[in-house]
């Protein structure tokens, strides 16, 4: 399965170009620019805002709908998660915790 | 010795980075892509969370180029730690900075900008903080998708596998909401977060996602 789809090559060639250009064009052209404060302040909320929607999505909406239920277990999960990702930081630790925290609920559930 | 001094502060990185990268591979091999392609990813792409969107939406069907739109807003950060890391890396030849700026991460940002402090950097030195990571991510990645294919999706949701991406969203998040300045972040977290539910059950596809991360940072901008 070392197989590589041509159009699977194609999107991830556009992506990895996108996330170079993303980390290198700054470095090697804006040497002796700067972004006006407004548009990098932008760019700093633009990944915070992106990860909150990613987060919020994936704990609180089940198949288009609102699951605000404990059998949702990743809702359940997210309590410890986020609990150990302000105690210690640390994302091995965050991910630990939450994947060990899902993995009992599902023994639990059956 | 520069080289190995960057390699030192770069170390305890490792311990962190092979199991998310194993778990990483996990996740995109059991969303449809193949190990060669999920090692091409990281290899190339070299973005955790890019390539966990990528994977949710590619088993969701997802159109290409709502996958690469997704990438690159949660890519653009690399924009931001770039530009901040120009007062430490300008003085740096233009392949130099092609090279090394292709291994930038979160982490690796933290702490050049940590270490120098707006000082001119060695470039042998973030070569030895920027080596170690990229080849043991880049291994993890390879060998959790290679795993993967011993595992089935079943047994990913009895190990709580299915949870990692979350996690790891919810691990990258929170130390951007209590670090300093962190007012207008809350608001533009909170207005996304709201913004995103709202519009997922409104919209189609994943429109949710990208109106709701333009409305949250646009509003953070426009409050000051």
């Amino acid at each position: 399965m070392m197989a590589v789809r041509p159009d699977v090559l194609w999107l991830i060639l556009v992506v990895a170009a996108i996330t170079y250009l993303l980390r290198v064009a700054p470095l090697v052209v804006l040497g002796r620019m700067e972004l006006p404060p407004a548009v990098s302040r932008w760019l700093a909320l633009l990944s915070t805002a992106t990860l909150a929607v990613f987060v919020a999505h994936s704990v609180l909406v089940r198949d288009r709908a609102l699951a605000l239920t404990p059998q949702n277990t990743a809702l359940v999960a997210a309590l410890p998660t986020f609990a150990v990702a302000v105690r210690t930081r640390n994302l091995l630790y965050t991910v630990l915790t939450g994947v060990a925290v899902t993995a009992v609920l599902r023994l639990a559930i059956g | 010795m520069s080289f190995l001094a960057g390699a030192r502060v770069g170390a305890p990185l490792l311990v962190a980075m092979f199991p998310i990268g194993l778990a990483t591979g996990v996740i995109c091999r059991s969303a449809g892509f193949t190990v060669g392609e999920v090692g091409l990813m990281a290899l190339l792409a070299y973005a955790g969370a890019a390539q966990i969107v990528m994977s949710s939406l590619f088993a969701a069907g997802a159109a290409a180029p709502a996958m690469i739109w997704a990438t690159t807003l949660v890519n653009a950060r690399f924009l931001l730690f770039s530009t901040a890391l120009v007062p430490n890396l300008r003085h740096l030849k233009a392949w130099q900075n092609a090279l090394l700026g292709h291994t930038l991460t979160d982490p690796s940002f933290a702490i050049i900008a940590g270490t120098w402090q707006g000082r001119p950097a060695n470039p042998w030195w973030v070569a030895g903080l920027h080596l170690g990571p990229y080849v043991v991510w880049t291994a993890g990645v390879w060998a959790g998708a290679a795993a993967g294919q011993l595992l089935d999706a079943n047994l990913l949701r009895t190990l709580g596998l299915d949870f990692a991406m979350p996690a790891t969203f919810i691990g990258l998040l929170v130390p951007d909401l209590i670090g300093p300045g962190r007012g207008d972040r809350w608001l533009a977290a909170a207005v996304a977060g709201a913004a995103g539910v709202a519009l997922a059950l409104l919209l189609p596809g994943n429109l949710y996602m990208i109106v709701g991360s333009l409305a949250g940072a646009t509003v953070g901008v426009l409050w000051r």
